[in-house]
């Protein structure tokens, strides 16, 4: 505020209004009004109390999740259990292996031919050849998968041993070095603990004499090796690795209420559905083969329709003439929707003369939208499953926050059998003391699983979901309590580390 | 009690500081209401609006830094507005017949009340009104009721230069009145 100069009739009117000069009692208001104030005041400490309790409660519960799903991810990467149960096996395929090898390198043609091959390998396997026969690139014994396969790994030892005396040093020197090339995809200086998929994949490709172009029987390479990796890789997939998701949806909602008891008003086609849509990400973890886990939030907006109506009784103490000559009515009501009560109070042009008492029926369509935010966490249940398709049954209660709702209005007075007035409006303000922000809900779900790489999957999925607590706050005036229905399609992309 | 008492009683909740403090302060809140508000009703929504916002807000409050008497007025002004556009009320101008003022009337308003005033003020059309109210007795400049009204600032001058003309019309009927009679 700024000091304004203002002539005489603006000074009067400034200094006489602050006098409060009058009647008694004209600006004495009423104590129930302070009373009600601070009833609501009091309503909404316990409102904000409940909201931090909830919203602390999810952020705790989300910490604890995260920590719990990044020590199940650490502990996948460096897994001790491997080295210890695995490692017999590979030592004893390893030895038959080995043995069946050597038999096949016994010539010096066989010896050029590795040769020629390593020569034409690509260039980060000669590379890893050259550390290879530095000795750097074998892992140190911290190195948990890449020192089970050099140091426990038999064949070259077994090769050296069981070897004719006519297998010169210089083939022995090659074995050695296909032997390198072959472990050396596998060592990673910064990350000792190669990720399986890494593996599989190398040795997949080498297995197809796809990648060096060398021949596994050639190259001595022991069947053992991949006797391992193929352990290697059943020990992945029993990892159970986490997948984040992504989905977005088209749905339908209604309301569905109950104890709606009204005897001056009749609310209808709420149960009607309504298009709206959701977007949402989230985590996924396999706990068995069969169940899962999922967490996930989304941001879902909605709408719901319904028609009002009510009688009442005209007031000519709330008609009045406005300074262009047109006569007005001051229309104030309280209005039942589906959500909550909202108080109107427009001043509305009127068409036609009414007398006191003239009866006015009041016909306003209601359409309440919403933006919703969705946290929840389910459980799916795979009821078939193959290496590209799957399909799942998911069960998903979610606690759900309301943070911004709009109403649209658009009211009909008639009486007399004609119309008396029309008008449009619209609610943006959130009356927490109206109706609960927050409420829970549980979602079920069928969702068909395309995996169209080792990583990516493709999902479609129908959910189908119910509110379990009223979002409407009942009390003396209106008992009746609602509930929002779901039925949605969404597409979603998860991705798998 | 002395009022910096009353208030942080009323800050840690305790009723009875609550109602003191609002029975010292609810002519004041209600007279606001009522210049802004067309109805007495609606006048008793936005000071219920604007007393749940007071003692909500309570402990937001600091005495070194105002008095209370402003900061609350401030809100209830606020709210008052709040309801106005909660309710749809737009601001557009009423045609008036421009005319000059008359410096005889100022002898004529010495004999009005605050209360007659302010049902003079209710009358106006609500955006007059508000301009009014905002520019006249709570000393904003046009350049902040245009922000906050959200309208020109030719407009803000405008309806109050035109709820002016209409308040002296409704004196000058008075006059003519008190004449008669």
């Amino acid at each position: 505020m700024s000091k304004i100069k203002k002539d005489k009739l603006e000074e009067f009117f400034e200094s006489r209004i602050k006098q409060q000069t009058g009647a008694e009692d004209w600006n004495l208001p009423s104590n129930d009004i302070f009373l009600a104030a601070i009833e609501k005041v009091v309503i909404q400490k316990e409102e904000n109390k409940r909201k931090w309790l909830i919203l602390s409660s999810i952020a705790f519960f989300t910490l604890v999740l995260s920590i719990l799903l990044y020590i199940s991810n650490r502990s996948q990467q460096v897994n001790p259990a491997i080295a210890t149960t695995e490692t017999p096996n590979i030592i004893e395929k390893s030895e038959s292996g080995s043995q069946q090898t050597i038999q096949k390198i016994n010539t010096s043609t066989a010896n050029q031919n590795i040769e020629e091959k390593v020569k034409i390998a690509p260039v980060k396997f000669q590379a890893a050849t050259t550390i290879a026969n530095t000795k750097s690139t074998l892992r140190k014994p911290a190195v948990g998968k890449s020192k089970i396969l050099q140091s426990q790994n038999p064949v070259f030892p077994d090769a050296t041993q069981f070897a004719p005396d006519n297998i010169s040093n210089e083939i022995k020197s090659n074995i050695n070095i296909q032997q390198a090339n072959v472990l050396a995809p596998y060592s990673d200086d910064r990350n000792p603990a190669l990720t399986k998929r890494t593996k599989i994949e190398t040795i997949k490709l080498l297995a197809n004499n796809k990648l060096s172009g060398i021949e596994t029987n050639a190259l001595n390479l022991p069947i053992a090796n991949f006797a391992y990796l193929e352990n290697s890789s059943a020990s992945c997939c029993n990892s159970k690795p986490i997948r984040l998701f992504a989905q977005s949806s088209l749905l339908q909602s209604s309301v569905f209420m109950k104890d709606v008891h009204a005897s001056d008003f009749t609310l209808e086609g709420y149960e009607r559905f309504s298009m709206g849509y959701s977007f949402g990400f989230g985590l996924e973890k396999d706990l068995s083969n069969k169940f899962s886990l999922r967490a996930n939030t989304n941001l879902i907006h909605f709408s719901n329709s319904s028609v009002y109506e009510s009688k009442f009784n005209f007031d000519e103490t709330h008609a009045f003439i406005a300074d262009n000559g047109d006569q007005m009515y001051h229309n104030k009501m309280v209005l039942n929707t589906p959500r909550a009560r909202i108080s109107m109070s427009d001043d509305v042009f009127m068409a036609d003369k009414m007398n006191q008492d003239d009866l006015i029926t009041n016909t306003t369509e209601i359409v309440e939208s919403y933006w919703v935010a969705q946290l929840g966490i389910g459980l799916h249940y795979a009821l078939y499953s193959t290496s590209r398709l799957s399909l799942d049954l998911g069960l998903t209660p979610g606690i759900n926050y309301i943070f911004n709702d709009h109403t649209e209005l658009s009211t009909v007075l008639e009486a007399h059998n004609m119309q008396m007035a029309s008008y449009n409006s619209t609610e943006n303000s959130m009356d927490v003391g109206a109706f609960n922000q927050l409420y829970f809900d549980v979602n079920s779900s069928l969702s068909l699983n395309y995996h169209f790489t080792n990583n990516w999957t493709l999902r479609l999925s129908g959910l189908y979901g119910h509110s379990l607590n009223s979002i409407k706050k009942f009390d003396d005036l209106d008992s009746s309590k609602s509930y929002f229905k779901t039925r949605s399609v969404a597409v979603g992309l998860a991705y798998q580390f | 009690m002395n009022e910096d008492i009353l208030i942080i009683k009323a800050k840690s909740g305790e009723r009875l500081a609550q109602q003191d403090l609002y029975n010292a302060y609810a002519r004041d809140w209600f007279s606001i209401c009522l210049r802004y508000q067309k109805y007495k009703s609606d006048a008793e929504d936005a000071l219920q609006n604007a007393l749940v916002k007071i003692f909500s807000q309570l402990r937001k409050f600091d005495i070194n830094l105002g008095s209370f008497g402003a900061w609350s007025a401030k809100i209830v002004v606020n709210e008052n507005l709040q309801l106005i556009k909660k309710r749809r009320l737009n601001y557009e101008l009423a045609d008036v017949e421009e005319k000059p003022a008359n410096n005889q009337e100022q002898s004529v308003y010495e004999g009005l009340s605050s209360e007659v005033l302010t049902l003079m003020i209710q009358e106006l059309p609500t955006g007059y009104r508000s301009v009014f109210n905002l520019y006249v007795v709570d000393g904003y400049s046009h350049k902040e009721i245009s922000e906050i009204l959200h309208i020109n600032l030719g407009t803000s001058k405008s309806q109050l230069s035109k709820a002016k003309l209409m308040l002296r019309k409704k004196v000058e009927s008075i006059m003519l009145n008190s004449k008669v009679s």
